[in-house]
């Protein structure tokens, strides 16, 4: 009698602990694919808004050359920076989610920053934050195997009645004072001076 | 000794009266504030948080100043408060002030709300400053937005399809802000408003949302993104309609305005046209029907403009329907017509030559020589017979018999050509509308080859008249038996 209690007693410890393993391997799985969601969210929104990002310089690029185009191009910065910010801050999150984060989330970053580089040094307003862009942008795709610069684009960015398909294309034209190559130039020197 | 303690006494009740009066602590003040925003007691929220911001500018300043908590919804409920001042005096100063204290919040805490209200408000201040050259409000406006797009996980709920909705109308207002000059080339509203609208379809709408945003989707991208322009048409057409329905001076004022300023804005020549035909109609419409008419202005103002308007059409050969080219000519025929008329009517009350001579330049503007030696008119538009009628009018009166002939020639074969009918087959029945229309053109013939003893024309207009006659009573006479 007392034998059959302990039985029944243990079988019921037994169930117990089989119930809450259950239950700690279903939250570990619904966590992680409630982690991988928003990873996956993340990266849907860091396309959508470097498509923004695109999107506004293009429209930078056909404000006509008059007085009345100087505050709006102003405006318009600040959107396209509103944007890299927050392609940033998404960047940042997937970092911080992840142990490592993936070359393709780098070289999005990396596009959005190039972008804002360029908005800055055509209008030749805030040429530090365009250094500084600029050269976190390739610090950021410094593992990829082709530059990101040099990389095949993954849309087409219009300018000037031209098509460009890479971003050093976009960059040789637009950047006419090799503004952004000095930043390199500049910061390496920093680097080797102490 | 009793000097000594009649200063300690005053000291003692200096410090009494002091204390007396001493400031509320900002904790009592504060939860005082809660209560007065709460009871909507915007005068009484705005004086105690200055009274607040005041203590906790002092160099001993209380806890309650260091905590942002406090101090964010102390400038939030002070700002949205000045806001509602704002609506009750239209003071700007209260405008100004309450931009400030959001703004201040906001540096304290970065809620996306307050981003978009001080941007709303810093629109709106643009707007009545006539300032359309300041977009700092939309640019803080959007940011706020995609902020609580972001604090939503990124969905749309009403609050943010209404705000969205706001941040239109407030840009479309601004682009348009002075009404008489562009003080931007309104790129970036456009661009802002199909942004939002971009934002509000990813989600489902309702069938006035989806409207709403279609209609101003299209405003701020037709015309090469033209959102001034598009924004006064649209405008004008509004106007239009409320004036046809009450032709006064004002509603015509209003709508030749909004037309006028579309015009002015228009990028391509398509949409110059347009206008410029639509300013037409519009002082056609006035002369014809407002209340308060000044006739000649206005027709002189319709042929002006349709004069352009068909200029263009002819110069720059723009990309218009065949629809609109026809409705160019028609106004522009409409209004010489009118002119004409007009002139011709002039002729019993004033100089009855000078009238008819006035009359004739006018419609003159739309002749050019012909292979015959004549004249005809540069285009065929619906009711072209009735200006070469008007004209043979006048050559009849002023005695130019090749004129007055040859111009009632051309309406004649304009009327049967816009009846379509065939001079031989005017006797094998055309029908009882269309024999009274023709009348008209054989009676004035008849009248023009008397004047000036044409005979063998009397003899062969002489049938004619006499089938058309028939044709029209025996129609008549087919309808009654019926």
């Amino acid at each position: 009698m007392n034998r059959s209690f302990n039985d029944t007693k243990r079988s019921s410890y037994r169930a117990a602990a089989q119930s809450l393993l259950l239950l700690l391997m279903l939250f570990g799985v619904t966590g992680r694919a409630s982690a991988q969601r928003i990873e996956s969210d993340l990266e849907k929104l860091m396309v959508k808004y470097e498509i923004k990002v695109l999107d506004v310089y293009q429209e930078i690029q056909a404000l006509e050359a008059t007085p009345q185009a100087i505050v709006e191009r102003e405006a318009f910065h600040r959107v396209l920076s509103g944007y890299t910010d927050r392609v940033l801050e998404m960047y940042s999150t997937l970092e911080r989610i992840k142990e490592f984060t993936l070359q393709n989330y780098r070289n999005i970053v990396a596009r959005s920053l190039i972008f804002r580089a360029l908005a800055y040094v055509e209008s030749g307003a805030n040429l530090e934050q365009a250094c500084k862009d600029y050269r976190r942008a390739l610090i950021l795709s410094r593992d990829s195997k082709i530059p990101v610069i040099n990389q095949t684009l993954p849309y087409e960015v219009w300018a000037d009645g031209k098509v460009y398909t890479r971003l050093a294309d976009l960059i040789d034209d637009k950047d006419e004072n090799l503004v952004l190559l000095r930043c390199m130039r500049s910061s390496e020197k920093t680097r080797q001076v102490p | 000794m009793p000097r000594k303690w009649i200063i300690t006494g005053l000291a003692g009740i200096a410090l009494f009266a002091v204390s007396g009066l001493r400031a509320q602590s900002v904790g009592e003040l504060f939860s005082q504030v809660k209560t007065a925003y709460e009871e909507q007691d915007h005068q009484q929220t705005v004086d105690l948080c200055t009274q607040i911001i005041r203590q906790c500018e002092q160099s001993y300043a209380e806890a309650e100043c260091r905590y942002t908590n406090v101090m964010k919804t102390v400038y939030l409920y002070k700002g949205l408060s000045e806001f509602k001042l704002y609506g009750e005096s239209e003071e700007l100063d209260l405008l100004t002030e309450a931009i400030n204290s959001l703004q201040k919040s906001y540096e304290l805490y970065g809620d996306p709300n307050v981003a978009f209200n001080f941007g709303y408000m810093q629109t709106l201040r643009a707007i009545k400053l006539q300032e359309g050259a300041y977009l700092d409000g939309l640019v803080a406006a959007w940011d706020g937005i995609l902020g609580m797009y972001a604090d939503n996980e990124w969905q749309l709920d009403d609050e943010l399809r209404n705000n969205l909705k706001i941040f239109i109308k407030q840009a479309v207002e601004l682009t348009i802000t002075p009404a008489d000059s562009a003080y931007t080339t309104g790129r970036f509203t456009s661009f802002m408003v199909r942004l939002a609208c971009d934002l509000a379809e990813q989600s489902s709408l309702s069938p006035d949302d989806k409207l709403f945003f279609d209609v101003y989707r299209k405003r701020a991208t037709e015309d090469n993104f033209n959102l001034r322009g598009n924004e006064w048409r649209a405008r004008g057409f509004a106007a239009e309609e409320q004036f046809i329905e009450r032709p006064d001076d004002y509603t015509y004022r209003e709508t030749r305005t909004n037309i006028e300023l579309a015009l002015r804005y228009a990028k391509s020549i398509e949409r110059q046209v347009e206008m410029l035909k639509e300013l037409t109609k519009v002082a056609l419409f006035m002369e014809k029907n407002g209340d308060d008419r000044q006739a000649e202005t206005e027709l002189l103002y319709a042929r002006e403009k349709a004069a352009q308007a068909y200029r263009l059409l002819v110069e720059r050969r723009p990309n218009v329907t065949i629809k609109l080219e026809n409705e160019i000519k028609k106004v522009y025929g409409n209004s010489i017509f009118r002119l004409v008329d007009y002139y011709f009517s002039l002729a019993d009350s004033t100089d009855r030559l000078n009238a008819y001579y006035k009359a004739r330049r006018v419609g003159e503007e739309l002749l050019i020589p012909d292979r015959s030696g004549g004249w005809k008119q540069k285009f065929v538009w619906e009711g072209y017979e009735e200006l070469y009628l008007r004209l043979a009018d006048v050559g009849y009166e002023t005695g130019d018999e090749e004129f007055a002939v040859d111009m009632i020639d051309k309406a004649w074969k304009a009327a049967l050509k816009m009846n379509r009918v065939s001079q031989s087959r005017i006797c094998s029945g055309i029908g009882q509308d269309k024999a009274a229309n023709l009348i008209v053109f054989v009676d004035v013939y008849q009248q023009i080859a008397r004047r000036f003893g044409l005979q063998t024309v009397l003899h062969w207009l002489r049938p004619i008249r006499k089938c058309l006659v028939a044709e029209s009573s025996a129609s008549s006479f087919d309808t009654t038996r019926k």
